[in-house]
């Protein structure tokens, strides 16, 4: 056993010497070795998967060679597949080498009988799958969200930029003053960077000296006129242009974005793996209690909206029992989900906790995550975990607290309109949501409105306080 | 260039060209065009991987096939291509051939670099996608490969159509919330090169279960062929109310499935009916039969086939066998829902029917020859009322007897063990022999039957028989030119053999002497299995007649 222990030990090393540089000095033995001891670790998975002692012995081995510990126990049973692929992906790995890995992984018939013969067809497969039913156009509902949460600031961006054009525009036709025009050439060009725009400012501003302006009279000012509406023309243009730059920046961004539903349940996959591998690390991590280095290092690979999207699909599968499910490849992991079933409850409940911390530990990051999810699956994780349901109701109280009455408008409006705030058709919404949910987070949040109103001055008209208004819109 | 003339010819322009079209066109259409031709498409790669496994080198390779490359790449961005079958393992092969372990040139420097691009735009969530590169960090960071990564969305994205589809099957009345039959009906094309893959099972299920509110048909027709054919082929298994959804939606799958069945069993050396009973419950045929329409239109096509091989006894046996699984299922169903008799047979003559579907074994024995008389009465009744009518009305009537055969080989069997009253018994194996009646063939078929069977019974207890003995009766069967008569006269003859006491000694030579000279070991055959079917169900009391019966069987099986 004790040879086993040292055998195992090398795995890490062999893993990141196969995504290194140094498989450049690889030849075709030295890879058939290494595809041999990728099997010969699986060949033990298989051996030990259903004795939890040698298991633990094995995971702890592991866990203690490296210094994130990414691999597990069941890091073993998928092997060849981490190894083929990562040196797959090495474009080091000379080409003598690499034919050998072809034949390796994807043994052309009659050319013996490998580990996984259909393994890597599988995968192709299953992409195309992805690919294929992704490819299902969205119904009217779905189409309509997609469009919200997608490029959404660069969305927001164009429309900003082209309200801001119109506007300028507009006051230089009334006001046709040079000094005005330049200023807003110059505040326009600030805000649409591009170069062309720049220069066709500087030109305006060349051609609309205010001192010549004066010097010239009536006159100069009908030439004026003329250069301010055809500055103003150009600069519309150039507005335009910029906007048509933008959008298309924005739908590649979408087409980059992959479609809704295939970013979903992209999502919902990497919440899945994720939890898997929470699973697996649930005893250890028990022990540490924590965060753990690797969640967070893990995390760090996503575009922030991404990884919250993760944690909240996460999250939300939890609660259904998603996450005794075994990770991976079921079709071969089949064998040890048994032993693992009873530490299931258990090791859900670490991981929820696990990525609790990560979620409430940061209050910058809190606060994205619940600006990026719609209100509804904030409602229902709020619903499940007491703590996210707490800190929820004291963003949304200090988002609430900064928006102010406007009496003209006779409405409520951001305070500071940059700031990454709540409007209050938005504050509205999320406290709608909260108010459908269970029982006791209904009362939670009722109570929480109340004592704030309480705060206010207790009135009961609109417009004074804020908590007050809520309450009247969520029906109390 | 002078072509190597052990290469086949391998239409390159042709696929080219229809993978530039499926490229550009992203319409319905293309895509069902795409799915027309994927199962050509495989072969062709197959024929391609067979013609460039040997060459040496890509160099090789590609002056040979100077349209490889362009054709490849294509491919592997069609996911319907990839998605398809074991298209995907033939086209990894492919591309291996064109990686050299030790580049000569400038041209396979590049091939090599082109063909690990693609591999890993096929197997990984690639850096070489830009919208994937954040998900390939997230999992290897996690220690997961794409594998795993894919196996969880292609689950989850089926999961979620399930789940859309079968919400809206119960919503149905929400107008706004379903989901438009255009959008089913891609699903549907979009599964097709996916029909095989483990993971699409549910969404199979649900959608081939899935009723729009329209009438009309929502599923694409290449998918429900697809998912027929995968079916029939064994390539999937679906839960019986899955299949029966399918054929009852789309006949032309419980067609094939039907003629499907027929020639399966007519490809098979049979040995037993208990065989045949096991391919044919296999099928689910009989099961789904309990739908009035899928029996109905199974019958149809049973009779088409009768017409067109001329009544060959192999069609006749399935039929017998199918009708004798139906009614054991029918019979034991315990459903409020079940339908009534009439719903299978609405054109027929009820009483006739009714006795008919009675089962031997639910009658005492004895009661055999008077059922029998009854229903050759009411046969004869009925033809003999319909005389004037059309000759489909005849054909309907004897399709009917002819499916509940076991009666007739009961009655011909009556007729040796039995005191019975011979002529309608004998009138009613004629009419099955030879229902038509025109030139007074029947009846002249009726008279001949009578003078064979008469002195058959003459030497029924005769102890030692000799072959000459029987030589009229032989003679009779070999000189007739009408078949029916050489059937029924081989029938009478075959049963004399085995259930007269002096007959087991001549059994052998006398059916030797018969199947060496005409053609009707088949039939001979057939009929010997049939008795032995009916003797392992109700038993037979004389071991003799069994162990003669084995015997027969196992000489006859070594010739047939």
């Amino acid at each position: 056993m004790d040879a086993v222990l040292r055998q195992v030990e090398q795995l890490p090393a062999l893993l990141a010497v196969s995504r290194s540089a140094q498989v450049r000095d690889w030849d075709c033995l030295t890879l058939d070795r290494a595809l041999e001891w990728a099997r010969y670790f699986q060949h033990l998975h298989h051996r030990f998967r259903a004795r939890p002692q040698l298991r633990e012995a094995l995971g702890r081995r592991l866990r203690r060679s490296q210094p994130l510990p990414l691999l597990g126990f069941p890091a073993l049973g998928r092997c060849p597949q981490l190894l083929g692929l990562a040196l797959l992906e090495n474009r080091a790995l000379p080409p003598a080498a690499c034919r050998c890995l072809l034949r390796g992984l994807l043994q052309p018939p009659g050319e013996g009988s490998g580990c996984d013969p259909r393994g890597l067809a599988l995968l192709a497969r299953r992409k195309a799958a992805a690919r294929l039913l992704a490819l299902v156009p969205g119904p009217e509902g779905q189409l309509q969200a997609e469009a919200r949460l997608l490029p959404g600031r660069l969305r927001e961006q164009g429309q900003e930029a082209e309200a801001r054009l119109r506007e300028q525009g507009q006051e230089a036709e009334a006001q046709l003053l040079p000094g005005r025009l330049r200023e807003e050439g110059q505040e326009a060009e600030a805000r649409l960077l591009p170069g062309r725009l720049r220069e066709q400012g500087q030109e305006a501003e060349a051609r609309l000296l205010p001192g010549r302006l004066r010097e010239q009279g009536q006159e100069a000012e009908a030439r004026l006129r003329e250069q301010g509406q055809e500055a103003e023309a150009r600069l519309r243009e150039q507005g335009q242009e910029a906007e048509a730059r933008l959008r298309e920046q924005g739908q590649e961004a979408e087409a980059r974005l992959l479609p809704g539903r295939l970013r979903e349940q992209g999502q919902e996959a990497e919440a899945r793996l994720l939890l898997g591998r929470l699973r697996e690390e649930g005893q250890e991590a028990a022990e540490a209690a924590g965060q753990l280095p690797w969640l967070r290092a893990a995390l760090e690979q996503l575009p922030q909206p991404r990884a919250c999207g993760v944690v909240a699909a996460a999250l939300a599968l939890l609660p259904q029992g998603c996450g005794t499910e075994q990770a991976g490849d079921t079709d071969r992991a089949a064998g040890s989900s048994q032993g693992g079933y009873q530490a299931g409850a258990a090791g859900d409940g670490c991981a929820a906790g696990l990525l609790l911390s990560w979620l409430l530990g940061d209050q910058e990051r809190f606060s994205a995550f619940c600006l990026c999810l719609p209100s509804s699956q904030l409602a229902f994780l709020a619903g499940h975990y007491s703590q996210l349901s707490r800190s929820y109701l004291d963003l949304l109280t200090s988002w609430g607290s900064r928006l102010v009455y406007d009496p003209l408008q006779g409405r409520w409006v951001k305070s500071c309109l940059d700031k990454a705030e709540l409007s209050w058709e938005e504050l509205r919404e999320r406290f709608i949501c909260l108010c459908q949910g269970p029982a006791l987070l209904r009362e939670q949040t009722q109570a929480a409105l109340e004592l704030l109103r309480t705060r206010d001055g207790d009135f009961k008209v609109r417009g004074l306080s804020v908590w007050t208004d809520l309450l009247m819109e969520v029906g109390y | 260039m002078a072509q190597d003339p052990t290469v086949p010819k391998l239409n390159f322009e042709y696929w080219l060209d229809k993978a530039i079209e499926w490229g550009q066109a992203t319409t319905l259409e293309s895509q069902k065009d795409v799915c027309l031709h994927l199962s050509q498409l495989q072969e062709f790669l197959h024929q391609l991987y067979e013609a460039i496994k040997h060459l040496q080198g890509p160099t090789v390779v590609i002056q040979q096939f100077p349209l490889i490359g362009q054709l490849l790449g294509r491919l592997c961005w069609n996911p319907f291509v990839i998605g398809y079958d074991e298209s995907q393992k033939t086209l990894m092969w492919c591309l291996c051939c064109l990686y050299s372990s030790e580049p000569q040139n400038a041209v396979e420097l590049k091939a090599n670099s082109w063909v690990r691009s693609l591999l890993c735009h096929l197997l990984s969530s690639s850096k070489w996608e830009s919208n994937e590169a954040e998900t390939s960090a997230f999992i290897s960071a996690l220690g997961y490969t794409s594998a795993d990564y894919y196996c969880h969305l292609v689950k989850n994205m089926v999961v979620s159509l399930v789940r859309e589809l079968r919400e809206n099957q119960f919503n149905g009345l929400n107008i706004q919330e379903s989901i438009s039959a255009s959008r089913v009906n891609a699903v549907s094309i979009f599964c097709v090169p996916l029909i095989t893959l483990p993971d699409l099972a549910p969404l199979l299920e649900t959608l081939l279960l899935y009723h729009g509110g329209s009438s009309k048909e929502i599923l694409s027709s290449e998918f429900l062929e697809s998912v027929n054919e995968a079916f029939l082929k064994k390539k999937i298994s679906l839960p019986e109310s899955v299949v029966f959804s399918l054929w009852l939606r789309h006949l032309p799958s419980l067609e094939k499935a039907t003629l499907h069945l027929l020639d399966q069993v007519l490809s098979i050396q049979l040995n037993s009916l208990e065989e045949v009973a096991c391919v044919i419950k296999d099928s689910l045929l009989p099961q789904a039969a309990s739908h009035p329409a899928i029996f109905r239109i199974i019958n149809e096509i049973f009779k088409s086939a009768l017409m067109e091989t001329d009544g060959t006894s192999e069609v006749l046996t399935v039929i017998q066998v199918f009708t004798q699984l139906f009614l054991q299922d029918h019979q034991n169903e315990n459903k409020q829902h079940k339908f009534p008799l009439k719903a299978y047979f609405p054109y027929h003559h009820q009483p006739l029917v009714r006795r008919l579907v009675r089962r031997p074994f639910e009658l005492p024995t004895t009661y055999w020859s008077e059922h029998v008389k009854h229903i050759s009465d009411m046969v004869k009744a009925l033809v003999e009322d319909t005389n004037a009518s059309s000759l489909t009305d005849l054909f309907e009537i004897w399709f009917l007897v002819a499916c509940f055969g076991e009666w007739l080989d009961i009655a011909a069997e009556q007729l040796l063990k039995a005191a019975v009253e011979p002529d309608p018994v004998l009138w009613l194996l004629a009419f099955y022999y030879c229902p038509k009646n025109e030139n007074q063939q029947r009846t002249q078929t009726v008279v001949e039957a009578q003078a064979v069977y008469s002195h058959l019974m003459m030497l029924f207890n005769c102890a030692d028989l000799s072959l000459k003995d029987l030589e009229a009766a032989v003679h009779r069967v070999m000189g007739t030119e009408q078949c029916c008569n050489q059937q029924f006269t081989t029938h009478l003859l075959t049963n004399f053999l085995l259930f007269s006491p002096g007959g087991h000694k001549i059994a052998q030579e006398c059916i030797y002497h018969i199947t060496e000279i005409t053609d009707t070991s088949k039939e001979v055959h057939n009929l010997l299995i049939r008795t032995a079917h009916r003797f392992n169900h109700s038993g037979e009391e004389n071991q003799r007649t069994v162990k003669l019966l084995n015997e027969l069987l196992q000489k006859l099986t070594l010739k047939v």
